[in-house]
Parts: C-alpha cells; sequence; structure tokens
C-alpha cells in the first residue's frame, strides 16, 4: 500500500504539468517540401589554374543561387574551407577584369597561380564606379589540394569579375539626392546586384539611398536620410502591386522635407516599382497622398526645362562673320549679337530665360562676355573680360552663366550672374590647376556636377559650398587677380568650390568640347585613338558607360557640339556645321541645311 | 544459533510452563511433548557477522510480530484503509483534474499560437518577398522582419494577446546560412525534430525547454515554412509557458492541500466511525476476559444500539448459563472428592480390624488344612493391595483438598536414586530386568522433599518395570547450577501418539487387558506428577510405540526455584549424542554438569567394568547383586556417554503403558 502510494506521488511529480519536452505535432501542410540544395561543386579533378577561372567565372553569378545557398555560394565552393570562413564577398570591391585575362602558372610551383590582366575599374564598397586607365592587375592565388581536389587558398581582396560578364551580374541604379537648394534632385549612378522581385531591388536601393551619397558627391548634394534613419520593415509589394516603404528616424516637420523625402524616394525606386506607398513609423507620409508615382514628385526632376517655358528649342549657330543665327531659319538673333557687329565666337542660351552668353573678341585684347536678355533688350553687355574664355555654360535656372577664364595659362572659373545685375563670382578651382590648359566647362543640369576639360581629358567634379574658411581667400583672390572691367566682384553669394575632380574616362584623349545630354549623361567629343579624329562619346557621368556615338561623315576634329532632348544632335568641323541624321549608332552627319551640301558656322548650341 | 535457541526456548517454556499455570485440575496439558527436540547447539566460532545478523532479524522479527498484531486491529485496518483509499482516490481524482486543466490550458496555446504563426508567415512572406541572397544585407532584412513580427500592427493577432508573449525567429531554409547570418535571435531553441517537419512544409510545434535569465522554462515552439516566390524561410515563434506553468502550479498547490486535508478528514470521520463499533467490542472483550478470569458476576451492560444490546443480552444470558454449569460442576467435584476421601477414612478402620484379623489367621495356617491356608495367603495379600490402595487413594484426596504440604531439606539426590534402585531391586531381579544407572560423580545436592522423591523414583521405575518387557532400564541423572533431571527409560512397547498426556491420568491403562504385575495401584503416576508439582517441578513421558517410554522429572535446585529447561532431553532419540556433541563443540558451561564424571552400571559384560573407586554407593553395588552391577568408570573420552547409553537404547521389545 505504501509503495503504491509512494508510486503514484512519483508519478504526480513527475508529470509536472507543463510538458518541457515532446515530440513534434503537425498541424497542417501548407508547402511542398523543399530540400536545401547547395550549388554545384567545381568538377572534380579540376587543374589549378582551371579552378582559378571557375571562381572568376562564378563570382559573376552572385545571384543565381539564391534558393540553393547563401550569396556567392558557387564561387564560395572553389575556396578552400578556411577562406570560405573568411571570405565576405558582398564587403569587397570590385575590380572589373579586362576580358582577356590571363592565368599563368609556373610548372615549378604548380600550386600557385598568376592571374594578371587589366582593370577597367573598380566598383567600390558603395557600389560606385571608378574608371581605370586599363591598370595592370596582378594577383597570386595559392592553392592547396583538399580531399584531392585544388582550391584557393587566398582569394583576392577584390572581387574579380570580367567585363563582359559585369552587367549579368550588376545593374546600374539610379539613386537621387538633393542638390543645395532641396528642389532639384541629383542622380547618383551605382552598380547594384541583380535582383530577382521589385521588394528585393527597393530593399537594395533604399538601404543605399539611407546610407549617403557616394564619395564623389559628398559635400555638394543633401540627403533627407541621417544618421538615424532606417527601414521600419521590408520593403514589400502588396497584392495591388504599390510597393510598400516604411521607414523610421527621418525628418518630417514640414511639408518640404516630407516632398523631398519623397522625391528622393520615389526618384530612386520608380524605375522599378512605379508606384509607392510611403509610410513612416506606421504614419502614412502625406495622407492626402497615399501612392506616390513619379508624376508626383515630378518637379524634381533635374532635366526639367525650367523657367516658363516661353523659349523654343531651336537650335542656333554663330557664323564666320561672328552673328548668332537660328538654324533652322537662318535669322539672326535680335540684338548685337545677331549683328555680326561684335564678332562672337561662341555663345550659349538658357532655356529658361532665353538670356543669351557670347564670347566675342574684346576690342582691346583678349577676350569680353556678353550677357543679353532677350526678353527686354537688345543690348549686350560685356560682364567679363579676359585673355580667353570658354564657352559660357548657364545653370539650369538661367541666372548664371559660367566660364573659365584664362583656360592656358591661368584658368579661373567664374559664374556671372545672368539676371541683369552685373556680378560675378569666383569659384573655387584649385582642383583644376595642374591638369593643363582648360578649354571647357559644363554645367550639369541639376547644377551639382561640372565637367572639364583640361589638358584634353575630361575631368568630372562636383560643386560643393566652399568650407567655412574658404570664402575670406577666395574673395579676396577674385577681388585681386581678375583684372576687373565693368562690374565689381561681389561676395555676397555663398562660396562655391568645386571638388571630387577625377579623370572621369581615362581612355579619351584629345577631348573638344563637352556638354551634358542631360543629368546624366555627358556627351563628349574626343577620340581614344591618338592622331584620330575626334567623335562624339556618350559618356555617364561615372565614367562606366561610354558608347560612341557614330562617326559617319566626321571628317574633322569636332570643335563644336550641341545636344538637346528631342532634337537632332549637331556638331561643327572644319568651320561647318553638321547635323546627325537617324540613330546615334549608326547615324549620318550631314549638312543641318536639306538644300545645301554644308554650313559654315561655328559654335552650335541648343536653349540649355 | 542463537535466535534459535531462543525460540526453542520459549516454546518449550510456553508448553512447560503450562501445566503449573493450570491449576490442581490440569494434569494433561503439561504431558504433550516440546515440540522440537531442545539443545541442537551449533559451533559458535562462526563469527559475529552472524550475530549481527542475528540482531537484525531478531529486530525484523519483532517488528514483524508487532505490525502482525496492529494490523489485526479492526480500528487500525479502517483508519489506514480510510487513509489509504482516499489518498489513492484524491490522488486519481487530482491527477485527471490536473490533466484536464492542463490540457484545456495548453490546448488554448497551441490554437492562439496556430492564429500567431499563420499572420506571421504572412508578415514573413510579404516582408522578405525582397530578401537578399547577400548575408549583409539579408541579416539586416531578417532584423526588420523580426521586429515586424514582434510589432503586430494590429492586423494579426499581437504580442500580449491570447497567444501571450514569444520570440520570433526567422531562419533562411539554406545550406549553411546561420553561418553567415549572425543575428541574435534564439535559433538554438527551436529543436532539430520540428526543424525537420517545418522544412518538410509541415505547420507544427513542439514543447521544449528554454533556459532564460539562468531558469529552465518550458516553452511551446510554433513552426511554420514561409515561401517567397525567390526564396524560403522558417518561421519560428518560442512562446514561453512560464504563466501557464505557474498556473498549473497553483492547481497543483490547490489540489494537493485540498486532496490532504479531505483524506485526513475523511480519515478522522472513519476513525470516529469506527471506534463506535470498536468501543461495545472491546468492552464485551474485556467483560469475557473478566468472566474468564473467574468473575463470573460480571456482565455487559445492556445499552446502545440495538446490535450492541443484542449482543450484550446473549453474551449475558451466555455468562449466566456458564456460570450456573460451572457452580453445578464445581459442586459435584467437591462432593466426589470429599465421598472418596471420606470412603477411604472410613474403610481404615474396619480394614485395620481386618487387618489384624487377618494377620492372626495368617500366623496360624500351618495349623489350618492346605486349602484354608491358601485362602488366607490370598486374603493377606489382597488386603496388602488394598491398604496400598487405600493409602494411595487418601494421598490423592490429599492433593485434591490441597493439604499437600512440601517439607525440603537439601540432600543428595543421588541418595534417592540409589534407595530407590534398591528397592525396586528385587522387583527386578523377579522380572530378569536390568537396570542401568547414570549419575555424575560428585554430590547433586537440592531441596527436596525425600519422601516425595522417593515415591516418584519408585513409581517410575516400577511403571518402567511394568513394561519393559524384560529389557533394561536406564536410569539418568543430570543437574545444572538450577535445575536437576532424570529420566527413566524403558525400551518397552512405548506409547502411542497421544498417549504421552494420558499416562497421568488416575487409574488410566493403555491396555486394559494388561495385569499389573508390580502390583501398582492405578494412581501412582497420578499421585508422582503431584509430588513433582508440589517441588515445583515438571513430569514429563514421551515415546513411542515399539520403542520404549522414557519419563523425565525435573527439579529446582532450589526451593521455589524457577525452572527454564531441563538439562535431559525428553524424547529418547539421537538426543544424548547429540547434547554431548554440542556440549563438547561448543565447549559451553554444562548444561548438563554431571555429565564429566559418569559412574555408569553396565550389564554384566557388555562393556568392560571398569575397576570401582566410588565410595558414594558402596551399599548399591552389592544390593544390585547379581542383577545389576554398579560400576564406576572415569573415562568420559575413552567412553563417551553418548556410546554408553546407545547400546541399551536399539535393543526394544514390546512393552506396555504407564502405570
Amino acid at each position: 500500500m505504501a509503495a503504491l502510494i509512494l508510486l503514484t506521488i512519483v508519478g504526480v511529480t513527475a508529470c509536472s504539468g507543463v510538458p518541457g519536452s515532446s515530440a513534434a505535432f503537425d498541424v497542417t501542410q501548407i508547402a511542398d517540401q523543399v530540400a536545401p540544395a547547395g550549388p554545384d561543386a567545381p568538377t572534380p579533378g579540376q587543374q589549378p589554374d582551371q579552378i582559378v577561372r571557375g571562381f572568376i567565372a562564378a563570382s559573376a553569378r552572385p545571384d543565381l543561387d539564391a534558393v540553393s545557398g547563401s550569396s556567392f555560394a558557387a564561387a564560395r565552393a572553389y575556396l578552400s574551407p578556411d577562406a570560405q570562413t573568411t571570405w565576405l564577398p558582398s564587403a569587397l570591391p570590385v575590380v572589373v577584369l579586362g576580358d582577356g585575362y590571363r592565368t599563368v602558372t609556373d610548372p615549378a610551383v604548380p600550386e600557385t597561380v598568376t592571374v594578371t590582366g587589366a582593370s577597367l575599374g573598380v566598383l567600390d564598397v558603395e557600389k560606385s564606379f571608378h574608371a581605370d586607365a586599363a591598370k595592370p592587375y596582378s594577383w597570386n592565388m595559392n592553392l592547396v589540394q583538399i580531399e584531392g581536389e585544388w582550391r584557393i587558398d587566398n582569394p583576392p581582396p577584390e572581387l574579380l569579375v570580367t567585363n563582359a560578364e559585369f552587367s549579368t551580374a550588376f545593374r546600374q541604379r539610379v539613386l537621387y539626392f538633393l542638390d543645395r537648394t532641396g528642389t532639384v534632385v541629383v542622380p547618383d549612378v551605382r552598380h547594384v546586384v541583380v535582383g530577382q522581385t521589385p521588394a528585393n531591388r527597393a530593399n537594395r536601393l533604399l538601404s543605399l539611398l539611407i546610407a549617403g551619397p557616394s564619395q564623389a558627391l559628398k559635400g555638394a548634394v543633401e540627403s533627407q536620410f541621417t544618421a538615424r534613419s532606417q527601414l521600419r520593415s521590408n520593403p514589400s509589394v502588396d497584392p495591388e502591386g504599390v510597393l510598400q516603404v516604411d521607414l523610421t528616424g527621418v525628418d518630417v516637420s514640414t511639408p518640404e522635407a516630407r516632398r523631398a523625402l519623397a522625391a528622393q524616394i520615389v526618384w530612386t525606386l520608380s524605375p522599378t516599382s512605379p508606384r509607392i506607398a510611403i509610410t513612416v513609423d506606421g504614419e502614412a507620409l502625406d495622407p492626402a497622398q497615399p501612392v506616390y508615382t513619379i508624376n508626383t514628385v515630378s518637379s524634381f526632376d533635374p532635366d526639367r526645362v525650367a523657367g516658363t517655358g516661353q523659349v523654343a528649342s531651336d537650335p542656333f549657330y554663330v557664323t564666320a562673320g561672328g552673328a548668332i543665327v537660328g538654324l533652322l531659319d537662318e535669322k539672326p538673333i535680335p540684338g548685337e549679337l545677331g549683328s555680326g557687329a561684335l564678332g562672337v565666337t561662341s555663345a550659349a542660351m538658357s532655356s529658361a530665360t532665353g538670356t543669351v552668353a557670347a564670347v566675342a573678341a574684346d576690342p582691346g585684347a583678349g577676350q569680353q562676355l556678353l550677357m543679353a536678355r532677350l526678353q527686354e533688350t537688345d543690348r549686350a553687355d560685356p560682364v567679363l573680360k579676359a585673355g580667353t574664355l570658354s564657352l559660357p555654360s548657364f545653370t539650369h535656372a538661367g541666372d548664371e552663366a559660367w566660364v573659365v577664364q584664362n583656360g592656358a595659362t591661368k584658368p579661373e572659373v567664374y559664374r556671372v550672374s545672368a539676371t541683369g545685375k552685373s556680378s560675378r563670382d569666383r569659384v573655387g578651382s584649385d582642383a583644376i590647376n595642374g591638369k593643363g590648359a582648360v578649354t571647357a566647362l559644363a554645367l550639369s543640369p541639376d547644377g551639382v556636377r561640372v565637367a572639364i576639360v583640361a589638358g584634353e581629358r575630361l575631368y568630372l567634379g562636383v560643386v560643393a559650398p566652399a568650407p567655412d574658411e574658404a570664402p575670406a581667400t577666395s574673395a579676396a583672390a577674385g577681388a585681386v587677380a581678375p583684372p576687373d572691367q565693368g562690374a565689381d566682384v561681389t561676395s555676397a553669394q555663398t562660396q562655391l568650390v568645386i571638388t571630387n575632380l577625377i579623370l572621369l574616362r581615362p581612355d579619351l584623349l584629345h577631348v573638344g568640347p563637352v556638354t551634358f545630354a542631360n543629368s546624366r549623361e555627358i556627351m563628349v567629343a574626343a577620340s581614344t585613338v591618338p592622331n584620330t579624329y575626334r567623335s562624339v562619346w556618350d559618356v555617364s557621368i561615372d565614367g562606366f558607360e561610354s558608347r560612341k556615338i557614330t562617326d559617319q561623315g566626321v571628317f574633322g576634329d569636332i570643335d563644336g557640339l550641341a545636344v538637346a532632348v528631342g532634337e537632332p544632335m549637331l556638331i561643327t568641323f572644319g568651320g561647318r556645321v553638321w547635323e546627325l541624321q537617324g540613330t546615334q549608332t549608326d547615324g549620318q552627319w550631314t549638312s543641318p541645311l536639306p538644300d545645301q551640301p554644308f554650313l559654315n558656322g561655328s559654335s552650335p548650341f541648343y536653349p540649355g | 544459533m542463537a535466535p534459535r535457541d531462543t525460540e526453542q526456548i520459549m516454546t518449550e517454556r510456553s508448553t512447560e510452563n503450562l501445566p503449573s499455570a493450570q491449576g490442581p485440575d490440569g494434569g494433561s496439558a503439561d504431558l504433550s511433548p516440546p515440540p522440537i527436540a531442545p539443545l541442537a547447539h551449533e559451533p559458535e566460532s562462526e563469527g559475529t557477522s552472524s550475530s549481527l545478523r542475528a540482531k537484525a532479524r531478531r529486530v525484523f522479527d519483532k517488528a514483524r510480530v508487532r505490525v502482525v498484531f496492529w494490523s489485526r486491529s479492526l480500528l487500525v485496518r479502517v483508519v489506514v484503509l480510510t487513509l489509504s483509499l482516499s489518498t489513492i482516490v484524491m490522488l486519481t481524482l487530482g491527477l485527471i483534474l490536473q490533466q484536464q486543466i492542463i490540457n484545456g490550458l495548453l490546448r488554448s496555446k497551441i490554437d492562439a499560437a496556430t492564429a500567431e504563426i499563420d499572420s506571421a508567415r504572412q508578415t514573413v512572406q510579404s516582408s522578405l518577398s525582397g530578401a537578399d541572397s547577400d548575408p549583409s544585407s539579408l541579416r539586416e532584412q531578417l532584423r526588420l522582419a523580426l521586429t515586424e513580427i514582434g510589432r503586430g500592427d494590429g492586423s494579426s493577432g499581437a504580442q500580449g494577446s491570447t497567444a501571450g508573449v514569444f520570440e520570433p525567429v526567422i531562419v533562411p531554409s539554406r545550406i549553411g546560412s546561420e553561418a553567415d547570418l549572425a543575428i541574435t535571435q534564439p535559433t538554438e531553441d527551436v529543436p532539430a525534430e520540428l526543424r525537420a517537419r517545418i522544412g518538410q512544409g509541415q505547420i507544427a510545434y513542439q514543447y521544449t525547454t528554454i533556459r532564460r535569465d539562468g531558469q529552465s522554462i518550458p516553452a511551446l515552439v510554433m513552426g511554420s515554412p514561409a515561401r517567397t516566390s525567390t526564396d524560403s524561410f522558417e518561421v519560428y515563434l518560442i512562446f514561453p509557458l512560464a504563466s501557464e506553468l505557474s498556473t498549473v502550479q497553483v492547481v497543483q498547490r490547490t489540489l494537493l492541500v485540498g486532496g490532504v486535508v479531505l483524506a485526513m478528514a475523511l480519515t478522522l470521520i472513519s476513525a470516529l466511525v469506527a471506534s463506535q463499533v470498536v468501543r461495545p467490542v472491546r468492552r464485551a472483550a474485556s467483560t469475557a476476559r473478566k468472566l474468564a478470569a473467574g468473575d463470573l458476576a460480571e456482565r455487559m451492560p445492556v445499552t446502545g444500539p440495538i446490535e450492541l444490546t443484542t449482543l450484550a443480552s446473549s453474551f449475558n444470558g451466555m455468562a449466566e448459563a456458564i456460570r450456573v454449569q460451572i457452580r453445578q460442576l464445581e459442586e459435584f467435584g467437591k462432593l466426589q472428592r470429599r465421598f472418596t476421601s471420606d470412603v477411604s477414612h472410613e474403610l481404615r478402620t474396619p480394614l485395620t480390624t481386618v487387618r489384624m484379623a487377618a494377620d492372626v489367621l495368617h500366623a496360624g495356617r500351618e495349623d489350618f488344612p492346605p486349602h484354608l491356608s491358601r485362602a488366607t495367603e490370598l486374603m493377606v495379600d489382597e488386603l496388602d493391595r488394598f491398604e496400598s490402595l487405600l493409602g494411595d487413594l487418601l494421598e490423592i484426596s490429599r492433593y485434591d483438598a490441597g493439604m499437600a504440604e512440601l517439607s525440603s531439606e537439601p540432600i543428595d539426590i543421588r541418595s534417592s536414586i540409589n534407595n530407590s534402585i534398591t528397592a525396586s531391586a528385587s522387583l527386578a531381579e523377579q522380572f530378569g530386568i536390568q537396570i542401568v544407572t547414570i549419575v555424575p560423580d560428585h554430590p547433586v545436592v537440592a531441596e527436596i522433599d525425600t519422601r516425595r522423591v522417593d515415591r516418584i523414583l519408585r513409581n517410575l521405575i516400577y511403571n518402567a518395570i511394568d513394561h519393559a518387557d524384560g529389557k533394561p532400564i536406564e536410569l539418568e541423572l543430570a543437574a545444572d547450577d538450577e535445575v536437576l533431571a532424570i529420566t527413566v527409560t524403558d525400551h518397552g512397547v512405548g506409547l502411542r501418539p497421544g498417549e504421552a498426556g494420558l499416562v497421568f491420568n488416575r487409574f488410566w491403562r493403555a491396555d486394559p487387558s494388561r495385569q499389573r504385575q508390580t502390583g501398582g495401584t492405578g494412581l501412582g503416576l497420578a499421585i508422582s506428577l503431584e509430588d513433582a508439582r508440589l517441588h515445583g517441578g515438571w513430569l514429563q513421558a514421551s515415546g513411542a510405540p515399539g520403542e520404549g517410554a522414557r519419563f523425565r522429572l525435573t527439579l529446582p535446585r532450589r526451593r521455589g526455584g524457577l525452572i527454564t529447561q531441563s538439562p535431559l532431553p525428553l524424547r529418547m532419540g539421537a538426543d544424548p549424542q547429540q547434547v554431548t556433541a554440542g556440549v563438547l563443540l561448543a565447549g559451553q558451561p554444562h548444561p548438563r554438569p554431571g555429565v564429566d564424571g559418569i559412574r555408569m552400571m553396565v550389564q554384566d559384560g557388555t562393556l568392560k567394568p571398569a575397576p570401582s573407586d566410588d565410595e558414594l554407593h558402596p551399599a548399591t553395588v552389592p544390593e544390585a547383586g547379581p542383577t545389576a552391577t554398579l560400576t564406576s568408570s572415569e573415562q568420559p573420552i575413552a567412553v563417551p556417554p553418548g556410546t554408553d547409553a546407545t547400546p541399551a537404547a536399539p535393543a526394544a521389545t514390546p512393552s506396555g503403558g504407564a502405570g
């Protein structure tokens, strides 16, 4: 009896009620069984050089094995176990290797394979591209035998991707930041791993966007995202196809800030997700705007025509006699500039205001910059005089024109007011010193980038507010250095400085005129082979892409270039103006006038 | 071994003590032989471990006896049974209740968890539709998805709903993904078995134990696969069952306390009820005990419940009837004894006269004609018998009347033996029977009433001669410090089973057709028994058919001494040798001190008679004369007493019963 009671008590204490372990119980089956599959291992028996080539080829398939393994699983399989644990490909810069790279094996040392090739450029960890001028690349791969198979023991500190395979692995995406005024978005080109779903792509772009502008744009652009900002949940696409973006840690205190935030996000994401719902901490960013499209924030478009839109986008050119003449109607523009009396050599027109800035020979010596507000008066006022002046470039708003004076000897960049009030500011341009004769300058439509041709090479910089101590020196320099003729140098405006100047395409030589086709593309006349005529190149602003425009019909060095959206491209060479007929890739440069085989003139321009 | 000894002694004592307790009209119970042959000594050299074991066994035996005793108590039985049964019932009931409560708790938990995992799965599927293969961004995405699950924005059952708090875990269904993703989530708390189930596409749950803040708590882990268009994940929600555990513990405590209290209360109630029944029974028992002790006027009170009044009145009726019967029997017996005594006394006077006349006639019988002379002799002979019969009757009526007195004085018992042998020597010779005596060679002094002991011995020897059928009779004396014992053994017809208790009855004879050759009256053994009792001693008989009979007289050596054991065995079997062997081997203080120096009387040529140097029985030797030779031998080693005694024993011839 006692034993029975004892047994029962023991039993009671044993099953203390809430089970601490059990078998697994199924509730329902909701999916098919998925056996996790690893990536394909390298073919057994491959030799060291084959392994190395296989590794480089597999590195270009970063995402293809997403379901079956972690990223770069295929490439990882070529590594030794030790190297696998330390190899973090997503944190490595990417070296774009020329296609004909070599894998050399010393017969005496079979376990070492030397990879040599040309590095065409590097994709840094921010995923922004920096072009290299075919810099030699070399890395000694040490291989070890793991269970009889050769495996790489020291993967290079970069991810090697061949040029041909780069585009299969990476896709160009554009992030948008804000210019200084916060009213225009500024593109920032990145190259991200190909994503499978809109949500995936959105996630990647948003994380890059939150991380901030690339090194090249640092200081020149603003972002609504701060260090505190982050995603509150993963972007997802709801059944109606609207991308849900939930943020936290962003400034939504003012309508302007909210609009700017929306503009950044929508401009960045709209290429892959046209409809976007933005919430901040779970609340809609703008209750009146549940879903954003690109049209909602079109006012931030950097390529938008500024101003009233009254200015027709008709092309002009400068005749041999120094008059500015409309190309289509053969009529000189009104006023002094159209008369040829001033001897204009090159000119530009603002599409926002219709103001024309023209460089003309100074009756004294050198050249002078004339500014003519055609909407108001026929008069052309000289605003700047110098030994030489480059082709002026208007800002997007048309209120300033930028020129380089004395480009060959002592290049200085000035921004000259185009509003009638005669004022000019010197832009800090120490960066261009020592790079050779500055022959051209072009402002990007968003006003942040500036393309400069110096020493017949193409450089790209950004315009940033000068550091705090800079204004005094630059203002002083501006006040003293330039031989003032007419207007005072004012330092009322924000002191600007050109920084982050980089050689955009090292392979472009003998660079002539340059202009921005839009905020992301630069049109430049250059040649890649010495002692040939220039042709027109379409270069992306990160220098990754350079597309040659057809050179059919070009038989001289191009010295003038004009592009406009929806209008045929104009060039000049040999003292004549030519127009592109047909597509950019296989068109033909012909005379712009159908009834004339040629048109003498120079410096064509569209209002821009 | 010791316990065995104790047991035997106890048994012996319980049987052997009975006669003295039985009082005057007993006489039969003491005759049953002790069930086990006494003194089966074993060597003690087996060590102390056995003695320890023995002690433990003794304690155990004692406890067992106590438990057995108490387990027979009705009250104890009722209380114990109620306690145990109610405990079992309460435990069973508590278990069932507890199981029901736990099952209910867990069922609702699982239901809520199922709803929760459903919403978590949908959250994960939408949240991770843009899952990246890049470990760093996937880590961030997983982190966000985890907070999203934990957040629960109202559309799903949120944290703190019926499902309670949980910890989410999301694991990509990929090889080696955990190695890449160092996310701080309690992945190790998800059992491998559950992960296998989820890998097969099941929503499943499993109980496990997790450690939080150094404490082990049970937990429910619910898991579900979550598939996006490009990737697949496993979502787990870990629900710690701490609150359920505390609820269950409260329930358990309540049930335990309630059960204990209820069981105690039930036991108390049952004890009360049982005592209601047991108390009258006890009262009846005590009344019956008093009645049995002789208080014939004791009666039960006729009160209380009907059943008990019925019992009491029946009991009282029975007691009254018994009392009447006993009184009648007492009167009757008294009358009978008085009658016997009176008749005996009344007969004495005429007998004396007749005796005198007969003696006169006998003296002058030569003058009578032969037939008258013969008649006179016959008359005198019969008168002798009549006189001794009358004497015996008077003697026994003195005992009946409680008039017998013990006049004891210290004396060497060997002289009594000699006297008896001398007195019966002629008779033995007449029957051709040899008497072998085994006595110690030193004086065995005891405080005894010589007359009565002589009478006992004489009666025993006569009885033995009567039934010896011509075979030798052995008479053995042994003594220790407290007790002496004398056995008289014949090898005649022996006693049939059951007869040993009857031989001391008055006028009892085993075979009624058998003649009393030694002139016994049929009262000798009855008187001997009374004599032995008067000394505070035992007189016992044993025997087997065809082997003979043995009578043993055991007496205390000091007046008023108590007998706990006898130095000589009662049974005839293998005992002497065994006893001796035991004594010799164990080297104990002699239970038979006299054995050391035995003088034995051996039949003429069977054993070589040793030269006699005995001065104790100088008279006996010549008197034994031709039939018996008293020889003394000091050679206990050369001729062990056992071997000495045995030669006589096997020779068995038919012999009669007792006198």
